[in-house]
């Protein structure tokens, strides 16, 4: 990289930043919209920044329409599939990582391979499923869904942290007289931390986010997910109420950006480290 | 020979990995073999029953305009969008990879759209794309670059462009992580020798960082193809397969033929087609990518 | 009781890798025992085997006569130190100790005195709510062998522990090491490449070479009479001279010649008694030491000094002959000169020239 001096740096920052506010533009539209009141919002011409601020359509969102239900179940989904995940993965990845046994290397590879299904492949089947099963639209339907697409990505990067914990240290807490599961819980599992955050954040995000299942397996009104719900107050509408549903993106992105600012120091450690490599 | 102590560690082993094992099965493999099995019937959605059509969902298919229609709307949202978000990340990279003011803060808001909902995008793209109201519309005729409000989604090929390019702005910030981790990890040294040689900036591009890009590149392209391909929330979502079925992929003619035409055997028909396509295009890809590192 | 009995251990890993091939050795209760050998020889996986960190694949272990082949890590009375320490990095100096007794079950109550006295054994009362990361090399190696002492158990197996330290420390260590076990008073077995720490602090050594074991003496047994070629050029430093030649006549008695040299075997000499017939290749061992300078017709060459201080090791050239000899720091030599060399007989040792390499003679 040539060395700029202080101007150059200058002329840089503005151009990459220029880039960078296109690109951040629509949601930057999305907040600034959220807080027009309604009125000027139809205004021709339309006004970039808002005249007025106003915090009405938040409050109508939270007091006037279900979007606070749509939350909750977005919370109990996320937060339940996180820690089934979490709990399914550690220990399998622990098996992969530290056990050797016959057609190990191949579940690995099966595992990593079924993170390529195409979803909708498999709507059908699982409704079914989730039919016969008996739990069909319930929050749990889409719990098990999730935790089972969330569960290659979290073995991959689990199993990868748990391999970089050296052996000896397994090795030493046998010999102090660990049981061969009471070492994962004493020494494995805090070593491991740090992919288990990431993990957990990456499970939330996919969880908080997804659409598809959540409208395929849960038709229920009072059990809707923020991202199933909130289209629904969209469509449902007789007329399409855009700073409601602004203000509603804006809540439901909030808990991602704190999600997000926990998991920027992770991220490009975690890929550069040991996962798209040549 | 295993003593009894390997043997039970062997059998530890395996019951830590039983349950991955377990919810697989029952979420993935059973319904993977299930859609193929579905797939021919005729099953009527509301009441989940049907009747042996054998191979007759594939060839009715295969004869009609609307799988093909299904499969070309599909290849050519994938290859636009695709395209863009690989130039887009790799562009995106190199210029978060120089130094500038408040770096963290311009990656985070770079990278922001990959992690909100589909939803949340689709929600704000429509309303940037509403012919009345938008600003897009506006600024573009302030601008005078056109002078009649665009409609966005309504008509083609407006419908597919709109979708490619909020496909790019969705998936890119993946191409950047990516790619930027790999920059990071390239030796000053390497560009010191080639400015030494006498290589300006553009021939410093092309030929140290690209070649070290490629690995990741390779890895990142398939990857991206391939969610790219499946992509069903943000299509059904911004244009609904409209107008008519112009923008209608794959994945949405399946959730149609299930819910609207409420023929679950023919949907899974779709879908595994879909698959097939998908195989082939892979097994090509890694042939020739085979075949690249031999040379 | 806590003599350690290797019966025909064999260890072959997946793959077809002999570590270790039928090992018979016996270790003595209290005893400190090293195993000595250049990397690859399979000291390390023994000593895992009797840890339980590896499985023999086929023979058995027994400790004080209790067969302990199947038995987990957990089960035996055995204490590790491992080359990299192994600290658990998220507990405290004080919680590394501790850990060891909250897995024995040893209750609460004692707990506490147990870890006061080790702390104070070993210095480390000061370090103990100190996480591993803030100690020095030094401190984290006496962290694990505390863990390892607080549990007082049967056996000690200390793999490298000393590999990591400075040299300086290292002396220090050792010192500490020896008195440590004379004062526990435990089977000690210790794993280690480096032959100064093996001399210095063992009772009996075992050498090992590519899985087989070589030799299982007193240091000073190894020493003066190497079982066979290996050992013989493994322990010693400098090295001991090797030389190929054969036997013959020399001065009307058997000896040991080569192109350059003939050395008449004196009488009582250990070979004598086993000495193969004349003509018969051999390999001779001459140690630097039994290599000295004497007035006379010079027969050698000096070619390279290297002046240690108290004494300077320098190379030689006898007509085509390299040989390497101990020399005291008072007699000065200079590069090229030229100077009569005397090898002192009576320690010339003698092995056969075959892959075995076994010493002629007792």
């Amino acid at each position: 990289m040539s060395r700029r001096g202080p101007l150059g740096f200058a002329l840089y920052s503005l151009f990459a930043w220029s880039i960078v506010a296109l690109v951040a533009f629509p949601l930057l539209w999305m907040v600034v919209t959220s807080l027009k009141p309604q009125n000027e919002l139809f205004r021709r011409p339309p006004t970039i920044l808002p005249q007025i601020v106003t915090f009405e359509h938040y409050v109508k969102l939270i007091l006037e329409t279900p979007f606070p239900i749509y939350f909750r179940n977005s919370v109990i989904l996320a937060i339940g599939t996180s820690f089934a995940v979490i709990v399914v993965a550690t220990l399998g990845a622990h098996s992969l990582a530290r056990f050797a046994y016959p057609g190990r290397r191949f579940l690995a590879q099966l595992v990593l391979f079924t993170y390529l299904l195409p979803s909708v492949v498999l709507i059908i089947p699982l409704y079914m499923l989730m039919v016969w099963l008996g739990i069909a639209n319930t929050l749990f339907s889409l719990m098990l869904a999730y935790t089972s697409f969330a569960l290659p990505f979290a073995l991959w990067l689990l199993r990868s942290f748990m391999a970089s914990i050296p052996d000896d240290l397994e090795h030493a807490a046998l010999v102090d007289g660990a049981s061969r599961m009471e070492a994962f819980f004493d020494v494995i599992l805090p070593q491991a931390l740090p992919g288990i955050i990431s993990t957990s954040l990456f499970t939330f995000i996919l969880a908080w986010n997804e659409y598809l299942y959540a409208l395929v397996l849960l038709n229920r009104d009072a059990w809707r997910p923020l991202t199933t719900g909130v289209i629904n107050m969209l469509t449902s509408a007789f007329n399409i109420e855009w700073s409601l549903l602004m203000a509603a993106s804006v809540m439901m992105s909030v808990p991602l950006i704190v999600v997000f600012a926990f998991l920027q120091k992770h991220l490009t450690q975690g890929f550069g480290a040991g996962g798209v490599k040549g | 020979m295993t003593s009894p102590l390997d043997r039970r560690n062997h059998l530890l082993g395996a019951m830590l990995i039983a349950p991955t094992i377990l919810i697989f099965c029952a979420v993935i493999v059973y319904p993977l073999v299930s859609a193929l099995y579905l797939s021919l019937f005729r099953i009527a959605t509301p009441t989940l029953t049907g009747a042996w059509v054998g191979f007759s969902n594939y060839t009715e298919l295969l004869g009609s305009g609307i799988f093909w229609r299904g499969l070309r709307a599909n290849l050519v949202w994938t290859a636009g969008t695709l395209v863009l978000q690989i130039v887009f990340g790799v562009l995106a990279a190199l210029m978060l990879h120089q130094n500038m003011l408040f770096r963290s803060l311009a990656r985070a808001l770079i990278l922001f759209p990959y992690f909100i909902s589909t939803v949340v995008a689709v929600l704000v793209w429509r309303w940037l794309f509403n012919d009345l109201y938008g600003i897009l519309n506006h600024l573009l005729l302030l601008a005078g670059l056109i002078d009649m409000p665009v409609d966005w989604l309504g008509s083609m090929p407006n419908a597919m462009i709109s979708l490619v390019l909020v496909g790019a702005w969705k998936y890119f910030p993946f191409v950047v992580i990516a790619v930027l981790a790999r920059l990071q990890t390239i030796p000053e040294t390497l560009y010191e020798a080639a400015s030494i040689d006498g290589a300006g900036p553009l021939a410093r591009f092309w030929d140290v960082t690209l070649p070290q890009l490629r690995s990741v590149l390779v890895i990142v392209i398939l990857l991206r193809a391939i969610w790219d391909f499946k992509e069903f929330d943000l299509i059904f979502l911004l244009t609904g397969g409209g107008p008519i079925d112009s923008t209608q992929t794959l994945p949405l003619l399946v959730y149609q033929e299930a819910f609207s035409m409420q023929d679950m055997g023919r949907a899974s028909a779709v879908a595994v087609l879909m698959m097939a396509v998908m195989l082939v295009f892979m097994t090509a890809y890694f042939r020739s990518y085979g075949r690249q590192e031999e040379s | 009781m806590s003599h350690v009995v290797f019966d025909g251990v064999r260890k072959v890993f997946t793959g077809g890798a002999v570590a270790v091939e039928g090992l018979d050795l016996q270790i003595r209760d209290q005893e400190f025992i090293s195993l000595l050998g250049p990397s690859g020889c399979g000291k390390t996986t023994t000593l895992r085997m009797l840890a339980g960190l590896e499985q023999p694949s086929s023979g058995r272990i027994r400790v004080g006569g209790r067969d302990i082949t199947d038995l987990p890590p957990a089960k035996r009375n055995v204490a590790m130190v491992f080359q990299s320490y192994a600290l658990y990095p998220h507990m405290s100096v004080e919680g590394n100790i501790e850990y060891p007794l909250r897995k024995r079950g040893v209750p609460k109550a004692e707990r506490g005195a147990l870890i006061a006295r080790t702390l104070e054994l070993l210095d480390l009362t000061a370090l103990k709510e100190r996480k591993p990361r803030q100690l020095s090399g030094g401190q984290q190696q006496r962290v694990a062998l505390g863990r390892a002492i607080v549990r007082d158990p049967e056996i000690f197996l200390l793999d490298e522990p000393l590999s990591n330290l400075d040299a300086k420390l290292r002396a220090h260590m050792r010192a500490e090491l020896i008195e440590l076990q004379r004062r526990l008073g435990r089977t000690m077995i210790y794993v280690t490449h480096d032959q100064l720490e093996a001399m210095t602090m063992s009772h009996r050594i075992a050498i090992m070479n590519k899985g087989v074991l070589q030799q299982l003496d007193t240091p000073d047994a190894i020493y003066r009479r190497p079982a066979n070629l290996f050992v013989a050029g493994f322990v010693g430093a400098p090295a001991m001279n090797l030389l190929h030649g054969e036997i013959a006549s020399v001065d009307s008695g058997a000896g040991f010649v080569t192109r350059d040299l003939a050395i008449p075997l004196p009488p009582g000499h250990a070979a004598l008694a086993a000495l193969p017939v004349t003509g018969t290749r051999v390999r001779a061992g001459i140690r630097p030491e039994d290599v000295r300078c004497v007035p006379g017709e010079p027969n050698a060459r000096v070619t390279i000094i290297e002046p240690t201080g108290h004494e300077s090791i320098v190379f030689f050239r006898w007509g085509e002959t390299a040989l390497v000899a101990r020399v005291d720091g008072e007699t000065r030599l200079t590069a090229g000169e030229k100077v009569r060399l005397e090898i002192r007989a009576q320690n010339l040792h003698l092995f056969a020239e075959d892959e075995a390499g076994r010493r002629i003679g007792s």
